[in-house]
């Protein structure tokens, strides 16, 4: 598993590498964003400036034709002229409507207030909502002495309660200054939705001190900041230090979505601080998946698609097929080992064919089918013995019909017995001829012995089952031929050493149901048995110096030696542990006390599950 | 009750004694104060004569902010050359000992869109009566001064304004913008001269004594000479050339 859990770290890493990058192009992009507006709003306020500037010249060359006109120039010569007020009455009367003429020929450029003076800046006529009283004059206003000056000078007049754009021009007659007429525009939303629309999608409104006096909002811009926002801001920003001098603020932030300039007109109105505002909403991002709601349709269509698909897809084959190399193909190999040893084809799960876990797995398989089986071995019903199914029918010069002297036959006639014949060393002992049998009371036919029933038996079993039980029998055989042939007595019984060793191979993984080296099988019945605990317990017989018995997996020997016990030599095994050597000596004492009875477990049935003799039984 | 003096003197000749002592005293007192030179009968009248030199009138400098986009020669006749307007702009007071009878009240106007005068020098505690003559509302405030504060004055209306602070201070006007003007508070103030359009002023009534001519503008003493009153005769000082201050070093008088 470890390509798998490597790719699933390094998406861990490109998905926390993603995520950080998308919370830095966050705040990255929002300092983008403010600095572009911050940019914005310093360029607006130069498009301003050159924008009302622009207009101030248009006014200057649109009251051109009026000062120049030839009604207008005699009217203020006469004015200028003259001797007494009733002559400026007159020239009152009769200029006043030539103006009002005049002004709405400028059509666009028409004025809301508009003067006519003489050279003393006496008023002569006047064009607005409050006219001027008769004999009033504006001489000393700036912009009209230097009109009276001979210059033409543009304006922003603060005039009864009114903010104006004011162009003033010299009248010349006669070759001297005989007045000059001054033309005033009113600063209102019209000239902000021009400013506005000029600078594109920006807020633009005028003020004059803490109130405004015009703005426009552009509807088409979302988010833009509205006129009761930025006129909120009026109050600290007139106390701005840059403000004072004239200068343009630093932007302001207007109610947390916006930034806002706030500049004085350009004029002598400036002094009573009238000026304009431009704000311009602020778009941040308030999540990093805010970053695709910036995107347009044209930003997704220009993704290279192909690649990305092909990228992600080749990752998602690269992915799956880490977890098919670690994860589905040995859990399939598991499960198909798993359903032959549910099939019997096999009795035990191959550990070498598994690794990592799966073998792990397969070692507690293997050690939970182990404990089965001894638990079946163990608490298995077992058939009570039956000495003719053990036996088998009997030949008929074998079994005779009866015990006795049949028809009264005289005891001469009877041979004696012959002496017992003493074994010849090396060769299979004969068999005894035992006492006469009693005819057995007829029954139902022996069942042929199970197999391995005869696994082991004792000495004392082996003599008792002479003769009767051809597996013990034969093991008998075997046991007293070796045993004769050695000169020791017979020993014949098996102990827990064998399952031990198997199980802690088992555990090993080495038991793998294969044979190993070094290990050789032995018909019990095709020579001499070897106990492993031979030589070490009470008068065994000892084994081969560096041979030691393993019992090895009965049931896979009794199926490849056809049914026989078998038992395994090993050569140059290690030196069983003394605890384990302890550990068998006690077991092989307790086989001992169950074959002889002495152990309160059911007949029959013992540690290791060796069934005793039938004649025990 | 018996009254010894009435008893022995006559009741008639004692009623008509004293009466006329009483009138004779008068009349001598009357004759005698009449004799006497008053303080008017010894004062006399100072006079002199302002010229501003070509050029006096600054320009805006080009560090300083323009009230304007544009301003430039219409390109048909010659420009007239700045002046200086003499009787609004310019005040000469005489500074000395205090003048007996000097008048505790200053008027100023509001005409033509502007003070006048634009430079108002006064005594501390002195009254002044700001009229407003435009068709338009002012108001007006001196910058810096308690009990100057900003007060709309309508087209007709007055309002008065009582100094008591010597110093100078800036007068404007918050609602139209251009106004400007300069208020001294001058302790030792003995006269303010009248000042006409041609640069002439005149002090009427000026006690004998040592004093000192001073020509203000705006906030500025931009001329200066001393005069010895001895006699009733007519002071002529010699005319007084107006020096423009520098721009950033504005002396206010004390």
């Amino acid at each position: 598993m470890v390509l798998s859990r490597f790719w699933v770290f390094a998406l861990s890493i490109v998905a926390a590498a993603a995520v950080a990058a998308a919370l830095l192009a966050q705040g990255m992009v929002n300092r983008q964003s403010l600095a572009d507006l911050e940019d914005g709003l310093r360029r607006d306020r130069l498009e301003v400036e050159q924008t009302l500037k622009l207009d101030a010249r248009a006014r200057l060359d649109a009251i051109a034709p009026l000062a120049a006109h030839p009604d207008v120039r005699s009217a203020l010569k006469s004015a200028t002229d003259r001797r007494s007020d009733d002559e400026l009455r007159a020239l009152n009367t009769s200029l006043k409507p030539r103006l009002q003429e005049l002004n709405r020929q400028l059509l666009g450029m028409s004025a809301d207030l508009l003067f006519a003076v003489d050279a003393g800046g006496v008023v002569v006529a006047q064009l607005g909502p409050s006219e001027a009283r008769f004999g009033a004059g504006i001489g000393t206003f700036p912009l009209v002495d230097r009109a009276l000056a001979g210059f033409v000078r543009d304006d922003i007049w603060v005039y009864d309660g009114a903010v104006y754009r004011m162009a003033a021009r010299p009248v010349i007659d006669a070759g001297g200054y005989v007045g000059a007429l001054v033309h005033g525009k009113k600063l209102d939303e019209g000239l902000a939705t021009l400013l506005s629309r000029r600078v594109g999608g920006a807020t633009v409104g005028f003020f004059r001190r803490d109130a405004m006096v015009g703005c426009f909002t552009p509807l088409d811009v979302a988010g833009a900041p509205t006129q009761a926002e930025v006129g909120a801001l009026l109050a600290t920003a007139l106390t701005n230090s840059e403000l004072a001098v004239g200068n343009v603020t630093p932007p302001v932030d207007v109610a947390g979505r916006g930034r806002a300039v706030f500049s004085l007109v350009t004029g002598s109105a400036a002094d009573a601080q009238v000026g304009y505002v431009i704000a311009r909403p602020l778009t941040l991002l308030a999540s990093p998946m805010a970053l695709f709601d910036q995107a347009t349709t044209e930003d997704f269509a220009r993704l290279p698609k192909g690649p990305l698909g092909g990228a992600a897809f080749a990752l998602f084959v690269l992915g799956m097929t880490f977890f098919w190399l670690e994860k589905d193909r040995p859990f399939g190999r598991l499960r198909k080992r798993a359903q032959e040893l549910g099939a019997r084809k096999i009795e035990r799960l191959p550990v070498a064919d598994f690794g990592g876990g799966y073998r792990r797995i397969a070692e507690d398989v293997n050690a939970a089918i182990d404990k089965a089986i001894e638990h079946a071995s163990e608490h298995a019903p077992r058939k009570k013995a039956n000495l003719d199914e053990l036996l088998g029918p009997m030949s008929g010069a074998q079994a005779p019909a009866f015990f006795g002297f049949a028809g009264g036959a005289q005891d001469a006639d009877i041979p004696a017995a012959p002496p017992p014949a003493r074994p010849a060393p090396g060769a299979a002992p004969a068999r005894r001829a035992g006492p006469a049998v009693p005819p057995r009371p007829a029954g139902p036919a022996a069942a042929p012995p199970p197999p391995g029933a005869c696994a082991a038996v004792t000495r004392r079993a082996a003599r008792a089952a002479d003769g009767r039980c051809a597996r013990g029998r034969r093991a008998a055989r075997a046991t007293r031929a070796h045993r004769a042939a050695a000169g020791q007595p017979l020993h014949d019984r098996r102990t827990a050493r064998g399952e031990r060793l198997r199980r802690r191979r088992s555990r090993r993984g080495r038991d793998d149901g294969r044979a190993h080296p070094g290990i050789a099988a032995q018909r019990v019945g095709d020579g001499p048995t070897l106990g492993d605990h031979a030589g070490r317990g009470r008068g065994r017989a000892p084994l081969p110096a560096g041979l030691r018995g393993v019992c090895r997996d009965q049931a896979a020997m009794r199926r490849a030696h056809g049914g026989l016990h078998v038992r395994e030599v090993r050569a140059d095994a290690p030196q069983e542990p003394r605890a384990d050597r302890r550990a068998t000596r006690r077991k092989g004492r307790a086989v001992h006390r169950v074959h002889e009875g002495r152990q309160g477990r059911p007949e029959g049935r013992t540690r290791q599950g060796v069934r005793p003799s039938p004649v025990e039984a | 009750m018996i009254d010894p003096f009435h008893r022995s003197r006559p009741r008639g000749a004692s009623r008509s004694v004293i009466p006329s002592a009483l009138v004779v005293a008068g009349a001598v007192a009357a004759i005698g104060a009449a004799a006497l030179p008053s303080p008017a009968a010894l004062a006399g009248d100072v006079k002199g004569l302002l010229r501003a030199p070509e050029g006096y009138v600054p320009t805006p400098g080009a560090d300083e902010r323009k009230p304007f986009y544009w301003e430039e020669w219409n390109g048909f006749l010659d420009p007239r050359p700045r002046r200086v307007d003499m009787r609004r702009d310019v005040a000469v007071v005489l500074l000395g000992p205090p003048q007996v009878g000097a008048e505790s009240h200053a008027a100023v106007t509001l005409t033509g869109g502007s003070l006048s005068p634009a430079t108002i020098v006064v005594r501390p505690d002195t009254i002044v009566r700001i009229e407003n003559r435009d068709d338009f509302a002012h108001e007006l405030f001196a910058v810096g001064l308690d009990g100057f504060s900003a007060e709309a004055t309508s087209s007709g209306q007055a309002r008065t304004v009582r100094v008591t602070q010597p110093g100078n201070w800036l007068i404007r006007d918050r609602q139209v913008a251009h106004v400007r003007g300069h208020l001294h508070v001058i302790a030792d103030l003995s006269a303010v001269a009248t000042v006409e359009a041609s640069g002439e002023y005149k002090f009427t009534n000026v006690a004998p004594g040592q004093y000192t001519v001073k020509v203000l503008h705006g906030p500025n003493e931009v001329a200066s000479a001393t005069a010895q009153v001895v006699d009733t005769r007519e002071l002529v000082i010699d005319p007084l050339v107006l020096t423009a201050p520098a721009r950033a070093a504005a002396t206010a008088p004390r």
